[in-house]
């Protein structure tokens, strides 16, 4: 695989190459296919998703897959690997997205038996997240109805305005 | 201080790993390469991973959540259990057996009724989410 990344680094230039990993179905599977080091995440993922639809994946079997949920790791050449770009799943949970704390947040409340159930888990909510909002100087403050379906709820709080109301 | 905390947790309910870094709040535990290996590292013998959603009362799965347990789901290539839970309650968020199909992430998973096991990691998550700087439910 050395020799691989440098004939395409001869061919290419400058550019990085890298070996694309992806983790799938308990599998790492390796693209025989390099790919720039440092593209953006999309294009990653979007050749991630190509390939493995084409099932040019060794271990991988060809399907259609979303990656939507996937992040991309690059990982530099170390102990004699080369450089390569993985695409796994994200483990992230939450809320809410902490990048969006300043502005109006949505919150979604699923499977409700009522609208006192999604009342209820959607206060819980914001008394969880009032602390935190105090630290920033705001307030998560009250909430409004948005988007709702018979067993789905959102909500969207306004954590410095504080002047939705339901 | 009052933050979210993850445990990762065995196929017999034993806690293998605890995740609290420096940078999670009390809404949010950011995505983490560290989670990530150990996840793939035991997934042959994983049960699940458990989080909290700091403070009392009903707990359910965010959309943030169920999309996380979707895709890893999808790339360890087996389903698992996704405890919730509050200071005072707890859910286990499954994968529903059927509309697999939805293109609804929230269609194709449901919450489980009250377990008939314990795990003994359940007190030790609460406090390493903060239930003893909480205040009591009104």
């Amino acid at each position: 695989m050395a020799n691989e990344l440098k004939a395409a680094d001869d061919i290419l230039g400058n550019e990085k190459m890298a070996v694309l990993i992806i983790a799938l179905d308990g599998e790492l599977g390796e693209s025989p296919d390099l790919i720039p080091y440092d593209a953006p995440e999309d294009d990653i993922r979007t050749w991630a998703t190509e390939a493995i639809f084409g099932g040019t994946i060794p271990g991988i079997e060809a399907q259609e897959v979303d990656l939507t949920n996937f992040k991309v790791r690059r990982l530099p050449a170390k102990d004699g690997l080369p450089d390569r770009v993985m695409v796994r799943p994200k483990t992230e949970v939450g809320i809410v997205d902490i990048v969006d704390m300043p502005d109006d947040v949505k919150i979604q409340v699923d499977a409700c038996n009522s609208i006192q159930d999604a009342d209820a888990r959607c206060e819980a909510k914001i008394a969880i997240l009032d602390p935190f909002y105090a630290n920033l100087g705001g307030k998560a403050g009250t909430h409004v109805y948005v988007d709702n379906t018979p067993d789905h709820f959102s909500f969207t709080i306004s954590p410095k305005k504080g002047l939705a109301t339901r | 201080m009052i933050r979210e905390t993850i445990v990762v947790f065995d196929v017999n309910g034993k806690a293998i790993y605890w995740h609290e870094p420096d940078d999670r709040s009390a809404g949010y535990v950011p995505d983490s390469d560290d989670l990530w290996d150990v996840l793939w590292e035991h997934r042959d013998h994983l049960g699940g991973y458990a989080h909290t959603h700091p403070g009392h009362g009903p707990v359910s799965p965010s959309g943030i959540d169920l999309t996380t347990f979707d895709a890893i789901e999808k790339g360890l290539g087996k389903q698992l259990l996704w405890p919730i839970l509050s200071f005072d309650q707890m859910v286990c968020v499954v994968r529903n057996p059927l509309f697999k199909s939805k293109p609804n992430v929230t269609h194709r998973w449901t919450v489980a009724g009250p377990l008939t096991i314990e795990f003994d990691w359940v007190d030790e998550l609460r406090r390493k989410s903060g239930s003893e700087e909480a205040p009591s439910p009104v």
